[in-house]
């Protein structure tokens, strides 16, 4: 259906999409995600991303597509709804007064470093990781940590340079994403 | 990825090697740097961008009270949430059959998960059959309208076979055990080659190289060590048998898509004709329950011929069609 109408431009294209299959979708998500996403929400999320994509044209199975869209989506929404709740209960833990006394732009701030701090940690492996974070948030030496994971400096500066090289990275990504959307 | 990325690796082991404690090798990285600066002059920009962004990460904990903990709880939570929502998108059985039931319908057809199919990581579509390299170098081949999400990370490499039958090529790797899981069994294996099949009954696991470790989910304490040239059968119940299968032939019947029966349920080979041909085979499993074919099917050959032979075995088998693609099996008597 889809690559019979060429000439159509991509707004349109989304658009019978959105007519042909948003309501289906909207129903397919109501079954299996609960609170505190609602599923109208990723509807239009999922939508919006779409007309921003720019393969529309190449969409041969277009329910499969949706909701492998909105399925990754979700695990962004929820990855950062979850580091939110998280940080906010270590800071209650920390100082109970002080916690609310961090101002929103602060907040989405922090919340923007924990999201692609996880992303970039996320690819890597455990050892990495463990360098990286004894590193930058331990204070710890290179060649302690060489020493505590049981590895050669050179190896220590390699896993260190890895993940150091994924986070820019994944801190790139996300500030094209922010602009993207705004 | 445009130059300056393929440099951003190299620019990262700089900044690690220039601001290592020992004061020798610190002069060491500092010379070998001022040559590597010369040659390349246009990465100056990127290299005092990431010097930055080091220096920031650094100051993580003063600057927004982030610590070691905070972002290893992140990433633990972070793992939680994105397992939730896998199970969101395979959360369909239960809403499946919620809905049969409550529709009175009797008559199943072919597809029988059909959201978390189309939910898969990988997928094939009607008679198709698909290779793909998983990140590991595992060989996979997905037979028709089959389909697996994968689960893979430092520990396990798990692939759920969402519907339909796998052939895979096991990558040895002796810290990430390879297992592939069904409705009615796990297969465990750390470097190897094998067939699963799976139905809505049952599931079959066939050895075409080493060995794999089999456990029913339905039956706790039912497992067993599956060798090459093996084959075994897991359903409802538990295990079966192992039976002896000629490897060869399991391996050349995959490839020219047939299907080698031995007391295979009628209504389970119904569903693999089904994934096989855009012909629409309509029965009910209750009433075909009992009726067992053995022997080999070639689904390639016309999907009339294969129902016409089957009810030259089972003449109480009634065929009625529908259009060019509709036929409806019920049982008489």
């Amino acid at each position: 259906m889809l690559q019979s109408l060429p000439q159509k431009n991509q707004h349109q294209l989304v658009q019978d999409l959105y007519l042909d299959h948003s309501a289906w979708l909207q129903q397919w998500l109501h079954f299996r995600v609960s609170y505190p996403l609602s599923a109208a929400d990723i509807v239009q999320d999922t939508f919006y991303k779409l007309l921003q994509s720019n393969n529309v044209l190449s969409v041969q199975e277009p329910r499969a597509y949706l909701v492998q869209m909105a399925k990754h989506l979700l695990i962004d929404q929820q990855r950062r709804y979850s580091l939110e709740k998280n940080y906010l209960a270590e800071l209650a833990l920390q100082q109970q007064d002080q916690a609310s006394l961090f101002d929103r732009n602060q907040l989405d701030e922090v919340l923007q470093i924990l999201d692609f701090l996880t992303v970039a940690l996320e690819s890597t492996h455990s050892l990495a990781r463990k360098a990286f974070l004894m590193y930058y948030f331990e204070g710890y030496s290179q060649n302690e940590i060489a020493q505590v994971i049981g590895k050669s400096l050179r190896s220590t500066q390699l896993y260190l340079a890895e993940c150091l090289n994924l986070c820019f990275a994944a801190r790139q990504q996300l500030l094209e994403h922010v602009n993207e959307s705004s | 990825m445009n130059q300056a990325d393929q440099f951003s690796p190299d620019l990262a082991l700089w900044i690690i090697r220039l601001s290592v404690e020992d004061p020798e090798l610190r002069r060491n990285a500092q010379m070998e740097f001022e040559a590597w600066k010369q040659q390349h002059p246009e990465y100056q920009g990127q290299l005092d961008q990431m010097l930055t962004f080091s220096e920031e990460i650094q100051q993580l904990p003063n600057t927004h009270r982030i610590s070691s903990q905070t972002i290893s709880h992140s990433l633990e939570t972070s793992q939680q949430s994105r397992q939730r929502v896998h199970r969101w998108f395979a959360k369909t059985t239960v809403f499946c059959i919620g809905l049969v039931v409550a529709g009175g319908v009797g008559y199943i057809s072919l597809e029988q998960r059909p959201f978390a199919y189309y939910a898969a990581d990988f997928k094939t579509g009607t008679g198709q059959q698909q290779r793909f390299i998983l990140e590991d170098g595992s060989q996979l081949i997905l037979g028709a309208k089959s389909a697996v999400n994968l689960r893979f990370d430092d520990t396990v490499r798990q692939i759920d076979l969402v519907q339909g039958e796998l052939y895979i090529e096991v990558a040895k790797d002796p810290q990430r055990p390879l297992s592939v899981h069904t409705s009615q069994a796990d297969f465990k294996a750390l470097g190897t080659k094998f067939i699963v099949n799976q139905y809505a009954s049952m599931s079959t696991i066939s050895m075409l190289h080493s060995k794999v470790e089999v456990r029913s989910r339905r039956a706790v304490a039912s497992r067993a060590i599956v060798q090459q040239g093996q084959k075994i059968t897991a359903d409802e119940h538990g295990l079966g048998t192992i039976e002896w299968i000629d490897t060869a032939s399991a391996e050349l019947a995959w490839q020219q898509h047939q299907i080698l029966a031995e007391d295979l349920p009628l209504s389970d080979l119904l569903s693999r004709l089904n994934r096989e041909h855009d012909a629409m085979i309509w029965f009910s499993t209750a009433e075909l329950e009992g009726l067992k074919i053995s022997g080999v099917i070639n689904t390639q050959q016309d999907i009339n011929q294969i129902l016409d032979l089957l009810v030259q075995q089972y003449p109480t088998l009634k065929l009625r069609r529908f259009g060019q693609s509709m036929v409806h099996i019920s049982r008489e008597g």
